[in-house]
């Protein structure tokens, strides 16, 4: 299983112009989740502010171990990619593995001029959500 | 030549064609038809066959500077995609077309006569079960020149947004209510809006830009169209009229239904909209 650093690296090997590519590899990687699932977030989905892409995240953990479940809408594969890379190096790892997200994980991944500094600001704002909920399930567990 | 009449009727309705229409006329040689999303690796999921990707921020605007390329920029880009000024360009994408619609107000800038937008965008075409392929297209490169920089009428400044303010002449805020009145800033774990201070423009009308189409992403009628913007905001089509909104997208979408739909003459956009309105010194504020 690839830690965050595995695939940082894996994103600054990869020529420049393929960059985008290896991101929609992952975006069609992000698992689907079961369909109640889904109905269920569609609904809650109602109340997002429109200019934001609708996203879904819960973080838990069973026997000390971490589990992300997300649902991001196919219309959105740069979103889908970044939480596909999260999920493949955090989920399913034990507790006390876990890594913090960097504020800055996109421009380590060296997306950062590839998706464009107005988009940032959403994609920044999805994960400083999920870096808060995936911390606050770290320190419950450790207590 | 295949512009002529296509649609109800808008003041100007070879500026909206049909899912239908482009089904039939997507292989045209006059025709150049282009994607532009939100996303911007939307396209290569899938995209009509035939259709380029224009990206508005990678494409369109200057990597550096806060604007869009200069024009000889915008010359070699089409240059190389093979659009040349005698092409009708069709403009569809994700979001209810807001990309699409900025980037027809773009091209405008850069003059480029034909331009029109499938109506219904990417999600209408999808949702009739159209399909969709991941072959990038290539068209012989053209040597394109523009013919005129058309940037002082439909493109509004920060200082001429305050003149309007000051002569109080139409302002129109397509954002959202809870954006318009300031409260989406404050919101916790969501995007900040990229703005130091929440509220709107002094005098401007809230007309979200959603009023202006139905659930299927399609434009409202004509008559339903002048309901809104002439019976209910009151515009009168001879005014000066600009639009805004956070970055000036949304805004091109209610640009566009004005000056091209109901035909007003002189509508501009304001792109700076509230990234740049709400960080500016002293800059007023309504809430």
């Amino acid at each position: 299983m690839p830690n965050l650093n595995d695939i940082i690296r894996e994103f600054q090997e990869i020529d420049d112009d393929f960059r985008l590519d290896l991101l929609l590899d992952y975006a069609e990687k992000l698992p689907v989740l079961p369909t109640k699932i889904q109905n269920r977030i569609r609904q809650e989905q109602q109340r997002v502010p429109e200019c934001q892409t609708p996203v879904y995240l819960e973080v838990t953990a069973k026997d000390h171990v971490l589990k992300i479940q997300a649902d991001v809408p196919p219309e959105s594969p740069t979103v889908r990619g970044v939480i596909s890379i999260l999920l493949k190096a955090l989920d399913g790892r034990p507790i006390q593995e876990i890594e913090e997200i960097p504020t800055d994980l996109l421009n380590r991944l060296g997306l950062q001029n590839k998706i464009g500094s107005v988009r940032l600001l959403g994609i920044n704002a999805i994960l400083t959500r999920l870096r808060r909920m995936i911390k606050q399930v770290v320190f419950t567990e450790q207590l | 030549m295949t512009r002529k009449r296509l649609m109800g009727n808008y003041k100007y309705s070879e500026v909206l064609v049909t899912t239908e229409w482009v089904a039939a006329h997507q292989n045209d040689p006059n025709i150049r038809l282009v994607e532009a999303d939100e996303d911007v690796l939307l396209y290569e999921t899938g995209h009509i066959s035939g259709a380029l990707k224009i990206d508005w921020q990678n494409d369109l605007q200057d990597p550096v500077i806060r604007d869009y390329i200069r024009p000889e920029k915008f010359e070699q880009l089409m240059s190389r995609k093979g659009i040349s000024p005698e092409n009708q360009v069709i403009f569809y994408g994700d979001k209810n077309n807001w990309w699409a619609c900025y980037a027809f107000w773009a091209f405008k800038l850069y003059g480029h006569q034909y331009c029109s937008i499938m109506d219904g965008g990417r999600q209408k075409w999808i949702q009739e079960g159209r399909p969709l392929t991941k072959e990038i297209p290539h068209f012989p490169a053209v040597n394109y020149k523009v013919r005129q920089f058309n940037e002082k009428a439909i493109r509004a400044f920060r200082e001429e947004v305050l003149l309007h303010v000051r002569a109080k002449k139409p302002l129109i805020d397509v954002r959202s209510p809870q954006e318009f009145r300031g409260e989406l800033l404050h919101m916790e774990s969501y995007p900040q809006e990229g703005a130091l201070r929440g509220g709107h423009i002094p005098h401007a009308q809230n007309v979200p830009w959603s009023m202006a189409v139905n659930s299927d992403g399609t434009f409202k009628s004509y008559q339903e169209l002048q309901a809104i913007y002439k019976n209910i905001a009151h515009l009168k089509p001879e005014e000066e009229i600009i639009t805004y909104c956070r970055i000036g997208e949304r805004s091109a979408h209610t640009w566009f239904v004005l000056k091209y739909l109901l035909g007003y003459p002189r509508v501009k956009n304001y792109d700076g909209s509230w990234t740049e309105w709400g960080n500016m010194v002293r800059a007023p504020i309504e809430r």
